[in-house]
């Protein structure tokens, strides 16, 4: 199994459930990237985008290997509301974020984020949604089996 | 069995740590610059050649707006599509001085689109239609940048502390 795989399976499903309880979907890197139609949508909706600049880190010890990431949620939602929505679904992408450990998913994953930026708002243009935008870079230490 | 300890005598450290922490910041901030610089998605280059270096406030001029080779295109079936790519010219600018450990330092870009191109990857539609495929890449290609700066400092003073 990739290395990768179950760090992105972690933030993906807590990030995933926590917007779902607000019933906003979670777009995947690589999976409809582009959930804008071309008349342009007004629906919630969020695209997040892990990547991991730095993967030459060593072993810990054998089938322990420590990675550093960066994750970033976009968040839309319809313009002209105010930013109240925005935030909230901001509120809770960071408070999943806070809480990553807690999260039991899979359970071979032992990870934290080192610092959270935003939410930043992207309100430029005139287009249907506005943008708000939360990263974080992330530590994770990985059994593999 | 013995166990050595040596020590350094304060006055003879300090000027070293100081020496240590110069020369990190400035290998971050070029670093760092170098990154935004490659990593940033380009057409003509203006925005990738306008990251600068900042001293106690954030540089507010960029690259003219003529600067590089715009794409050409055309539209096809309602779609822009590029008939001759772009210069992507890339010109990173050292900062013209002695980077010092004091201060606020900033590494900031002010061309007027440079907010969606790095934290959603490319302009808002509404800002010229399609965007063009240069622009459509990782969107998290700033803020994994950005947020790594703390690491690459850290990585930098080890390579130069006494």
């Amino acid at each position: 199994m990739s290395m990768y795989q179950p760090i992105r399976a972690r933030y993906e499903l807590a990030i995933r459930d926590a917007l779902a309880d607000l019933g906003v979907i979670l777009h995947y890197d690589n999976v409809q990237e582009e959930p804008i139609p071309e008349n342009g949508a007004v629906d919630e909706y969020a695209i997040m985008t892990i990547s991991f600049p730095s993967s030459f880190e060593p072993d810990l010890c054998n089938g322990l290997r420590r990675i550093q990431g960066n994750v970033q949620v976009n968040i839309c939602a319809p313009r002209m509301t105010g930013m109240r929505r925005l935030e909230e679904l901001a509120d809770a992408v960071i408070c999943a974020l806070m809480n990553i450990n807690d999260y039991p998913l899979p359970d071979n994953v032992r990870t934290k984020v080192t610092g959270i930026q935003g939410p930043t708002p992207v309100l430029g243009g005139q287009d249907p949604q506005a943008v708000t935008v939360v990263s974080a870079p992330f530590e994770a230490r990985v059994e593999l089996p | 069995m013995t166990v050595k300890v040596t020590g350094t005598s304060f006055d003879d450290i300090v000027p070293k740590l100081q020496k240590a922490l110069d020369g990190a910041l400035a290998n971050t901030l070029n670093l760092q610059q170098g990154a935004l610089g490659k990593s940033n998605p380009k057409d003509s280059g203006r925005m990738a050649s306008s990251w600068f270096i900042g001293q106690n406030q954030p540089r507010r001029d960029t690259r003219p707006e003529d600067f590089g080779t715009k794409a050409e295109r055309k539209v096809v079936d309602g779609k822009s599509v590029i008939t001759k790519p772009g210069s992507r010219t890339l010109v990173i600018e050292k900062f013209n001085g002695k980077i010092t450990f004091e201060g606020a330092w900033y590494i900031s870009n002010n061309v007027p689109y440079a907010q969606p191109i790095a934290l959603q990857g490319g302009y808002p539609r509404s800002w010229g239609g399609e965007p063009v495929p240069s622009l459509l890449v990782q969107k998290d290609w700033y803020t994994s940048i950005a947020n790594r700066t703390g690491q690459v400092f850290v990585k930098e003073f080890n390579k130069l502390k006494p």
